[in-house]
């Protein structure tokens, strides 16, 4: 049975890790703010050279989530790395901790981490760009929502490859997304890409997500159902096929004894 | 006759069982009896570590069958882990926490009803309440031992494996820790398996005693039958002889 004590312990164990860890501080504070100031300043520039209205809130909309994107899969990484790195992941998974428990835990720890990143966001975005996200209307509810399960999902999946190929492959989880950045339609149409990018794109729901960010600031034109279920969809499916990976990851990590020796 | 807590039957484990298998364990089987304190001996690489961490979970055994409590360990795992704890010279915790910390979070992982005064006792116990709050990654190998003795004995478990325990602590520390554990155990009747490169220690801890050699059970006694088998005065030298394969199949 899961017992919320353990899952309490599990983020405990993380929420001191920021506490304690200058680098956890500067992912959750630095990053994300020089991210926005940096492209804050790009559409002041923007407006500046009067293009069609509302194309610079959508790059400030746009960095908005992708901020949001990059951090929360990461974060996900950094709950087994964290352990592993300080060799400490013998004594965590010799408790009586499931793997149920480890998996809502750091669902529940990104959650906090990823509110106190938009709080500094959008209060920045709004401070010092007049911008602000919920412009856009209820719908960004649902995006934020989704923006959560692909980042989950992308997280589990590169956590897995640190349980598989162990910690030489840590830099997967502060670079891996970096892959899909291109061909996500984060500041440009899907068009922009070459078709057979813009075909893989259509596989990707973030890139459903920034394209309807964009119409929605720049054209006033909603999001159709049919875009919210494909998002919706596709995202379950990157869900459970991140999840699957992530629960292989950590039984071939086991019969290795990698929590054992986490090289 | 005492209850049997741990029944181990023969358990293997072989390493990349595709390419290159490496066999850890030939199917070995032993059994503890509550209150006992039962030692694994052996050479390095001989398969004590192997068995200690399937034990906990953190290995799964290629074949074999494991009775703990007198349920199957690997259909209850977490239920049987929260009676039960391990002790090891090669583990760290979170290096960044603080000792406190530390503790608080193995406190709440195995439900400590009364977590604080637990910890506030076992630091007491092991003679590091001074340690309270420094950072573990900042204490000597000696203390880090103690902090990691003082997690092992968090939930008062049932099951204490010790995976050399006594490393890198001094003989008058070690001797307080020794003192300790079979303080415990004759208290609370606390079944200990432990494997040790500490003859001595072995020879005043244990109440028998397996030899492993080549990840095979070579003979289970106490430790002075051992001698006697042996024809040898000490454990220092019934390990000298396992170790130079000297023993009789």
């Amino acid at each position: 049975m899961i017992e919320f004590h353990r899952i309490r312990a599990y983020m405990l164990r993380h929420l001191y890790e920021i506490r304690a860890s200058l680098d956890r501080k500067a992912d959750i504070f630095f990053f994300p703010v020089i991210d926005i100031l940096t492209f804050g300043f790009l559409t002041v520039y923007i407006n500046k050279l009067n293009v069609q209205a509302g194309v610079a809130g959508a790059i400030l909309g746009a960095i908005i989530l992708w901020t949001m994107i990059y951090n929360i899969q990461r974060d996900m990484s950094f709950s087994v790395l964290d352990d592993a790195w300080s060799r400490n992941l013998y004594n965590l998974y010799s408790t009586p901790l499931r793997l149920a428990e480890i998996i809502l835990g750091s669902l529940f720890i990104s959650v906090i981490k990823a509110c106190v990143i938009i709080a500094i966001i959008l209060a920045i975005a709004w401070g010092v760009f007049h911008f602000s996200i919920f412009q856009v209307g209820t719908v960004i509810f649902f995006y934020i929502f989704n923006i959560f399960l692909f980042s989950w999902a992308f997280g589990y999946f590169t956590a897995s490859l640190i349980f598989r190929f162990g910690t030489k492959a840590q830099a997967v989880a502060w670079s891996l997304i970096l892959i899909i950045y291109p061909i996500s339609g984060v500041f440009y149409p899907l068009s922009t890409l070459p078709p057979f990018l813009a075909r893989i794109a259509e596989f990707l729901p973030i890139s459903h997500i920034f394209e309807g960010l964009r119409a929605i600031i720049v054209f006033g034109r909603p999001s159709s159902p049919a875009d919210l279920v494909t998002i919706f969809l596709l995202n379950v499916v990157y869900l459970c096929v991140g999840l699957w990976l992530f629960v292989r990851g950590f039984r071939n990590a086991k019969a290795r004894g990698w929590f054992i020796h986490p090289t | 006759m005492a209850e049997t807590i741990l029944e181990v039957k023969n358990f293997e484990k072989v390493y990349s069982a595709k390419k290159n298998p490496v066999v850890a364990l030939r199917g070995i089987s032993f059994a503890v009896a509550k209150g006992e304190i039962f030692g694994i001996l052996g050479v390095n690489g001989a398969g004590k570590s192997t068995t200690l961490n399937i034990l906990m979970g953190l290995l799964t055994a290629t074949s074999g069958e494991v009775k703990i409590f007198g349920q199957n360990f690997f259909a209850h795992e977490s239920e049987i882990k929260a009676r039960m704890n391990i002790a090891t010279a090669y583990a760290d915790l979170a290096s960044n926490l603080s000792v406190y910390q530390n503790l608080k979070i193995f406190g709440l992982m195995y439900g400590v009803a009364d977590y604080e005064k637990k910890i506030e006792q076992l630091l007491e116990q092991f003679d590091i309440s001074h340690l309270r709050n420094e950072r573990f990654d900042e204490l000597s190998a000696g203390q880090k031992t103690r902090v990691n003795l003082c997690k092992s004995l968090i939930n008062d478990p049932e099951l204490l494996l010790l995976d050399e325990p006594t490393a890198s602590l001094d003989p008058s520390i070690a001797a307080i820790v020794r003192e300790t554990l079979r303080d415990l155990q004759k208290r609370r009747q606390m079944t200990i398996l432990m494997t040790s490169h500490n003859m001595p220690e072995v020879e005043q801890m244990c109440n028998r005693v397996a030899l492993l050699d080549k990840g095979q059970i070579y003979r289970i006694d106490s430790p002075e039958n051992l001698q006697k088998f042996l024809r040898v005065p000490s454990m220092e030298e019934v390990f000298i002889k396992l170790a130079r394969g000297e023993v009789e199949e």
